[in-house]
């Protein structure tokens, strides 16, 4: 808890997760004395909230800074800067700032956040069994004795639409789709209120994929998670959030209701974005356009709009200033000079009023 | 659930148990015949070292004047040396020592070293630079000359709690730990830092898992298959710098035998009785051959790429 007189209670009662301007920068070090000669700015002022029971789905190319999200939340990285505010308890108990507490203080926030990671053949130790993988949260925090650890096991195996039988083998024997879902089983393993996946589909085969977002919907509807959902591929998250925040080289760019984004987005990249989703009917027009161009170097921002070298719509203006994020009608944000004046297409047909 | 439902239920559970780590290596080090060779000369070769007073048919250091430089005898089915000792006996308890200095010299570097090279790896920054730079000093240092030095200076150390006898010994494997952890530490650090990279490792941390535990039940059993080939491998070198440093008169002080210092004197009755020379270094040559090939052996069993 922080030690601050007044507990600070979060923009809503329901508000489980709040990170507000939080910024990584990683060093660039040369030679023996490691001398610093650049930052890599991986994240720079992010700020959004999750409330509970939500999943929002946190967008970008590779190596905008999403994943480094995911991770600061977690508090696998210590921030540079910016806070983190979790709810323990109840809605509308106290927020506390984990944004720098030590690994003894993290202890009852750990319970209660977990990760899943992208790369399900690194992500378990190949020389412990399904067993121990999944009862070590269960073992450092000391719950239950062997016998109730080894049956939570088998019911969080099952939970995942896996066979409890299987509990004894090492993960070698598992295909990437199963060892995801093990994945998800040690997460779920303490009864966490929030779950960062990070990318949990992108390195499974597209039949796979549907199968384990559809079983992360599911356990989220059964047990009431919050999932903070980070992907590139739009489709994915369209699949499964409830809100999407879209960023680009270290700073969001939009965010809005998932249905909302999808009808009409309001920054330029976001359209980009959708523009490169493929479409499954072959008589669909072919997009529109490509998005020309590299990712911005997150050690070289250009000035102004990160994304004004790359953007169709660019003005002198956005070479020169950079847009805030602001707030739109319908609790939207966008980082846009031009958001009002543009109209940008999305994937989906604007819903007609019925 | 009620107790007895979990009893059940955890014993259905255990029965579809995989073939054991173990079981895999041994079958697969099986396939390799000179490995298996090299265990069975192991083997035996510490059964003597174990069983020496009760099988050597001599005192090993009884002194015979009269039967000097015997060739092989029904008495002395190897000769004696210069002293008229029994070589067959003096080689049964040269064994003890050798190995001894093999197998104690290879636990305590490795240990050392994976140790060191965990906690570089690991930690890295700072803490790598530091250790890594150390490590390349160590490792700079001409082995032999320090070896002989260190041996020279600590040669009249009496070290409390180990008989007069044995005092050298004791040294010369602290002089040769310390200079033969390098190894290992470098191995070791490698394998960390590419498992520390590894989702896994960042799974422990968001579970809360301590540094110490993620190092000792995470990295070092990932690390353990090129531990265990390099350990094995170094039992047959340590042999063999031991002998080394012995015949230089460095090593393990006479009139304690090892098979190093066997052959300290038989330049002068090479060709008197060549027999001094041949069965010390036979063992030698022997010994390490042997841990190489098992070596060789547990290297491709342990290793998963390998079908085989």
């Amino acid at each position: 808890m922080t030690e601050t007189t007044q507990p600070y209670l979060g923009p809503s009662p329901d508000t489980l997760v709040e990170v507000r301007d939080l910024q990584k920068y990683f060093p660039i070090t040369k030679g023996f004395l490691r001398r610093v000669v650049g930052q890599v700015k991986a994240v720079d002022g992010v700020s959004f909230t999750i409330n509970s029971g939500e999943a929002l789905g946190l967008v970008g190319e590779s190596g905008c800074g999403k994943t480094t999200t995911g991770r600061l939340i977690t508090r696998l990285y210590r921030p540079t800067g910016g806070r983190i505010y979790f709810r323990l308890g109840d809605p509308g108990a106290p927020m506390a700032d984990i944004s720098h507490l030590e690994r003894d203080e993290l202890m009852p926030f750990r319970r209660q956040m977990q990760i899943i990671f992208q790369d399900p053949f690194t992500s378990l130790n190949p020389r412990k069994t399904i067993l121990e993988i999944v009862s070590e949260p269960l073992r450092i925090n000391k719950v239950g004795t062997r016998r109730e650890q080894e049956v939570r096991v088998a019911e969080l195996l099952e939970l995942v639409g896996l066979r409890p039988e299987y509990m004894m083998r090492y993960p070698h024997a598992f295909s990437g789709g199963q060892r995801q879902r093990i994945g998800v089983a040690r997460a779920l393993a303490l009864n966490p209120k929030f779950v960062v996946a990070d990318e949990p589909v992108s390195a499974l085969d597209v039949s796979v994929q549907a199968q384990v977002l559809n079983l992360m919907k599911a356990l989220q509807k059964q047990l009431g998670l919050t999932y903070l959902f980070v992907a590139h591929d739009l489709s994915v998250v369209k699949h499964v959030s409830d809100r999407i925040a879209v960023m680009y080289v270290g700073k969001l760019v939009e965010t809005a209701q998932s249905r909302e984004l999808f009808e009409k987005p309001l920054h330029p990249y976001t359209e980009a974005l959708m523009a490169s989703v493929p479409k499954p009917d072959p008589r669909a027009p072919r997009a529109k356009f490509v998005l020309p161009g590299e990712v911005a170097d997150p050690a070289n921002r250009p000035a102004g709009c990160c994304f004004h070298p790359r953007c169709r719509y660019a003005q002198p203006i956005c070479s020169t200033e950079e847009p805030l994020l602001r707030e739109m009608m319908g609790g939207r944000t966008v980082a846009c000079h031009f958001a009002e004046q543009l109209d940008l297409s999305g994937a989906l047909a604007p819903r007609t009023e019925a | 659930m009620t107790v007895a439902d979990l009893d059940i239920k955890a014993q259905a559970l255990r029965t579809t148990k995989e073939e054991s780590q173990f079981l895999v290596v041994w079958r697969r080090f099986r396939k390799h015949k000179l490995a298996l060779l090299g265990m069975i000369i192991i083997g035996l070769l510490v059964s003597v070292a174990v069983l020496a007073p009760v099988i050597a048919p001599h005192d090993p250091l009884q002194v015979l004047m009269k039967e000097r430089n015997l060739g092989p005898t029904p008495q002395h089915w190897l000769g004696t040396d210069e002293l008229g000792r029994d070589v067959l006996s003096r080689l049964m308890f040269a064994a003890r020592i050798s190995l001894l200095v093999g197998f104690s010299v290879t636990i305590l570097g490795e240990a050392l070293g994976v140790f060191i090279g965990a906690i570089a790896g690991y930690f890295g920054g700072w803490v790598d630079s530091i250790l890594t730079r150390f490590l390349d000093f160590m490792t700079t240092l001409p082995g032999l000359p320090l070896l002989m030095v260190l041996g020279k200076v600590l040669a009249d150390v009496s070290i409390p709690f180990v008989s007069r006898d044995y005092s050298s010994v004791v040294i010369l494997v602290l002089i040769l730990t310390l200079t033969g952890w390098m190894g290992p530490a470098r191995l070791v650090r490698g394998m960390v830092l590419s498992l520390k990279s590894q989702d896994f490792t960042e799974a422990c941390r968001a579970l809360g898992v301590s540094d110490w535990r993620i190092i000792m039940r995470h990295m070092i059993p990932n690390a353990m298959a090129p531990i265990i080939v390099s350990a094995t491998l170094g039992v047959g070198g340590n042999i063999v710098v031991e002998s080394g440093l012995s015949f230089l008169g460095f090593g393990v002080q006479l009139p304690t035998p090892t098979w190093g210092n066997m052959l300290q004197n038989v330049q002068a009755d090479m060709w008197v009785a060549p027999w001094k020379a041949f069965y010390p270094g036979l063992a030698i040559f022997l010994t390490s051959l042997s841990f190489n090939f098992m070596g060789d052996g547990l290297r491709d069993a342990l290793d998963p790429r390998l079908k085989m």
